[in-house]
């Protein structure tokens, strides 16, 4: 038996839409969404590019469904609705996917055509998505050898599901559009340990590329899998790197059991077994979007596109900053990571004060549902400048950010709460009252500097 | 647009033409696929599809290499479609197509477009359509884009409408959006009748899953089958969603926004009647009458729209009638039917001498909605007084294709026949509804 295993990787770039100026982050809460408007569309079948109506297609519209689209104006727009014609590839989006065709080896296309691939499940509201070839033939290495890079794509994100069920196909506008980078590899990869390898590199390098979204959703691994050259299955959403071993086991086994369909099934992973969805779309599924001009990517335009800082330097850079060898990892994988380095470079407070303020107390303190999208790069400069000249201690740091949302400076805060550091003289007092260390430890925790203290005890 | 000359040799010199399978490497990288004609962009750059579906440009240089394929066997087509017997009951219509996108195919092994003659091709995109009608027949007088119609293409249709008439039950016109309020307003004039004829058109094409004009045809196929209005009606969207539409009439609709597909609105006026997806009819505001089975496409050619706005230049009057012979002009005007009347660039001079050489100058609104005023302002009554003829609550566009068409009966008082309500071009009632639903 031989089995030909491909990894698609689709990652959300973090930048306004790919043919709108919106900007969503369909990772914020949205349990108490209410929407403005509803809308309720049918789709029917199409003609694709040669003549023919696409298998996939057809069998999804014969269904006859009837979908509802959530509108929420501050995420979505007329093109969402399919109201208004698209907007040219956005620039930014481009630029990112070049630096990542670029890591990736791969060769850049002279000219982008925009195309129009039929999607008929309603998650489109155009009935189709939008998606252009940027790049071919590139590679990455790998511990078993070479694996190809077959395409590197620029695509339109899929409108998110709401409710399913009941003749009822609700979606929300505020996803659909967001870019998202396709990476298909070729069918190189040599089993499911190797699988989950070359998922990691390719994670990696897409992070290091700087501008792709994070949080739950924002990067799908989905699997092409035939054997002994037979019809291909494509398996979509691969929750977790960690079971792609055995997902791919399941299904070799599965199809040497069922077999697999004419012409190849699309199937949808549900813990580590798959479920049909639908026959696999074909090429004909693809014709060109003919509102949006082809996009001539020059020398200077390929030039200008940057490959991101490799992920093991960054970490090195941050160790020698003073950071510890975790705390530099997290950083160096971080969104946080630019924030970090333009605080550090403005105020030359301690790294790790800095580096554990960003990446632990601010999400504790979200976590508790405290407001911190609020607080300005300004405040966090304000507070780390405060803190560097030594008027308050690094435990205070945390209680001050809690108060930044109320939108009042570092200085002030520390006033109102009783949190500024006790000077070299207080702290002689403090010591000449015949309290202990721990004693004052206890009490005055948020003011002293454990190691000013303790050389206060050991002269 | 097609590819350069210097790309067409180095083609021909490999035996390469459109459609055929191609190899093309340049500095490392390989695309094979079929060569597809190029509509836009670069034109020293091939067309790939790959078998992918992507389409690639690659700019042929020196180092492009280009190489003939042999052909793969070619993709299916659709099997033969045959028209199913048609249901006992329900309503003869014709399909008049004048070139909007609504009725068109996209053939991409050429790029172009062409227009679906034949019903059985319509019907197999539309099946829904043979639950409300029996499809008779197809007929394509022209096909040019909306913007480009001209009287004679008005003149042309509503003979065709007129003749159509004679077998059907009904007529469905499908027609470019752009313009389409102008057709519209010139079959109403042009078109007597106690059958229903009813305008169609798309804001989005055919090609995409989400066409509205499917909902659009099928709501129109139902109206003419349920409906009790006859003559010239405009079926298209009532909302953004694909729940119903609207039938307006056809001197009262106005596109009110470049690409959604609820742009037409009934102005100053309420739709005729709401037509569900399901095919339920709810038909108000408008009052049964019989008209006079006539045609009459006749057009004068001599009018012209312009528009009145601060600082503009009267002067085009005196050259509309000196030069282009006008012998009638509507103007929009501001407001209540304002032009510059007071200050240096006054229009009234400009009128009262177009009127004296016996043109006919009437007054609509830029606003709109709501009607002219020659009373309200004094400026107004001066604008009266040098001749201007107050059009009340006309459209502007709908005045236009009317003056033209009044102008061509000779043995008609002009200005007698402007104010008169000949197809519901005037409402002497303006709706009291809430005016706008998008208030913050």
């Amino acid at each position: 038996m031989t089995a030909k295993i491909g990894l698609e990787i689709h990652q959300r770039l973090d930048t306004r839409k790919l043919h709108c100026h919106c900007y969503a982050n369909p990772s914020e809460d949205k349990a108490d969404f209410k929407p403005d408007l509803v809308l309720r569309r049918r789709l029917k079948a199409v003609g694709g590019e040669l003549g023919e109506v696409d298998a996939a297609a057809a069998y999804e519209a014969a269904k006859k469904r009837v979908f509802e689209y959530q509108v929420d104006p501050r995420f979505s727009c007329l093109v969402e609705s399919d109201e208004t014609p698209p907007e040219e590839l956005n620039g930014e989006a481009l630029q990112a996917v070049l630096g990542i065709a670029k890591a990736l080896n791969a060769r850049v296309v002279d000219e982008a055509h925009v195309m129009r691939k039929m999607i008929t499940d309603g998650s489109a509201v155009s009935g189709f998505q939008r998606t252009t070839l940027i790049a071919t033939g590139g590679f990455i290495e790998t511990q078993k050898g070479k694996v190809g890079i077959q395409s590197i794509a620029l695509e339109e994100e899929s409108a998110g599901i709401v409710e399913k069920g009941h003749g009822k196909f609700i979606f929300r506008l505020d996803r659909l559009g967001i870019p998202l980078v396709e990476i298909a590899t070729a069918p190189d990869v040599k089993d499911g340990e190797h699988a989950k390898e070359t998922a990691e590199i390719l994670g990696r390098v897409l992070r290091e590329s700087g501008l792709v979204q994070r949080g739950l959703g924002s990067i799908r691994q989905d699997l092409n899998i035939s054997i002994d050259g037979g019809e291909r299955v494509e398996l979509k959403g691969v929750q977790d790197l960690r079971l792609l071993p055995k997902i791919i086991g399941i299904e070799i086994e599965r199809q040497k059991k069922d077999g697999v369909r004419k012409g190849g099934e699309t199937r949808r992973i549900i813990g580590e077994q798959s479920e049909f969805m639908r026959p696999l779309p074909g090429a004909a599924r693809i014709y060109p979007e003919t509102d949006i001009p082809h996009v001539r990517i020059t020398r200077e335009l390929l030039e200008k596109a940057v490959v991101g800082e490799k992920s093991a330097d960054k970490v090195t850079r941050l160790e020698k900053l003073g950071l510890g060898e975790q705390m530099a990892e997290r950083l160096a994988f971080s969104k946080e990571l630019p924030l970090f380095e333009r605080i550090y470079a403005k105020t030359s407070a301690e790294p790790t004060v800095i580096a554990s303020a960003l990446l632990e107390s601010l999400t504790s303190l979200r976590r508790e549902g405290i407001a911190t999208e609020k607080i300005s790069e300004q405040q966090l400069s304000g507070l780390f400048s405060f803190f560097a000249e030594g008027k308050i201690a690094k435990a205070a740091v945390a209680e001050i950010l809690r108060e930044l949302p109320s939108g009042k400076g570092a200085g002030e805060i520390a006033k109102e709460k009783d949190l500024l550091k006790f000077s070299s003289r207080e702290l002689d007092a403090l010591v000449a009252s015949g309290k202990g260390f721990g004693e004052i430890m206890r009490e005055y925790r948020l003011r002293v500097d454990a190691q000013e203290l303790q050389k206060k005890f050991k002269p | 647009m097609a590819y350069s000359k210097k790309t067409l040799e180095l083609l021909k010199s490999k035996g390469v033409s459109e459609g055929d399978c191609i190899r093309v490497e340049k500095e490392g990288a390989v695309y094979e696929g079929i060569l597809m004609p190029r509509a836009t962009g670069d034109e020293n750059a091939l067309v790939v599809k790959l078998d992918s579906g992507y389409n690639a440009g690659v700019i042929v240089t020196e180092k492009t290499a280009v190489q003939k394929l042999p052909h793969k066997p070619s993709l299916h087509r659709p099997a033969e479609f045959k028209l199913p017997p048609a249901k006992k009951g329900l309503p003869k219509v014709s399909l008049v197509t004048t070139g909007g996108t609504i009725v068109s195919r996209v053939d991409y092994s050429t790029g172009g477009v062409s227009a679906l003659t034949k019903p059985e091709e319509l019907v197999r995109q539309f099946p829904d359509l043979l639950e409300a009608c029996e499809l008779r027949k197809i007929v394509s007088p022209f096909s040019v884009m909306s913007e480009d119609l001209t009287p004679a293409n008005w003149m042309e249709l509503a003979k065709t409408v007129f003749a159509e008439l004679k077998e059907s039950d009904g007529v469905i016109v499908t027609h470019g959006t752009d313009a389409l309020g102008f057709s519209a307003a010139a079959l109403s004039f042009m078109v007597s009748t106690n059958k229903p004829v009813v305008l169609v058109g798309a804001q989005r094409s055919p090609d995409r899953g989400s066409f509205d004009g499917a909902l659009n045809l099928v709501c129109a196929a139902h109206f003419i089958a349920k409906g009790k209005h006859s003559g010239v009606s405009l079926v298209m969207h009532g909302s953004s969603s694909d729940d119903f539409c609207y039938a307006h009439g056809g001197t009262k609709v106005r596109k009110m926004h470049s690409s959604r597909r609820d742009a037409f609105q009934s102005i100053n006026s309420l739709p005729l009647a709401k037509i569900y997806s399901d095919g339920r009819v709810e038909e108000k505001n408008f009052e049964e009458a019989k008209a006079e089975e006539k045609l009459d496409a006749v057009f004068d050619e001599h009018v012209a729209m312009v528009k009145a706005y601060p600082n503009s230049e009267p002067d085009v009057l005196d050259w509309l009638v000196g030069e282009k012979k006008k012998k009638g002009i509507i103007i929009e005007a501001m407001g209540l039917g304002h032009v510059p009347t007071n200050n240096a660039k006054s229009w009234i001079v400009h009128v009262k001498k177009a009127v004296g050489a016996g043109v006919f100058v009437g007054i609509t609104t830029q606003t709109l909605y709501g009607s002219v005023n020659p009373f309200v302002y004094s400026n107004l009554r001066k604008l009266g007084e040098a001749g201007a003829v107050f059009l009340k609550d006309g459209l502007p566009e709908t005045m236009y294709v009317k003056l033209g068409w009044v102008l061509a009966h000779k043995e008609w008082n002009t200005n007698e026949k402007m104010l008169e309500s000949l197809r519901g071009e005037f409402n002497d009632r303006l709706p009291d509804l809430e005016f706008k639903e998008n208030a913050v």
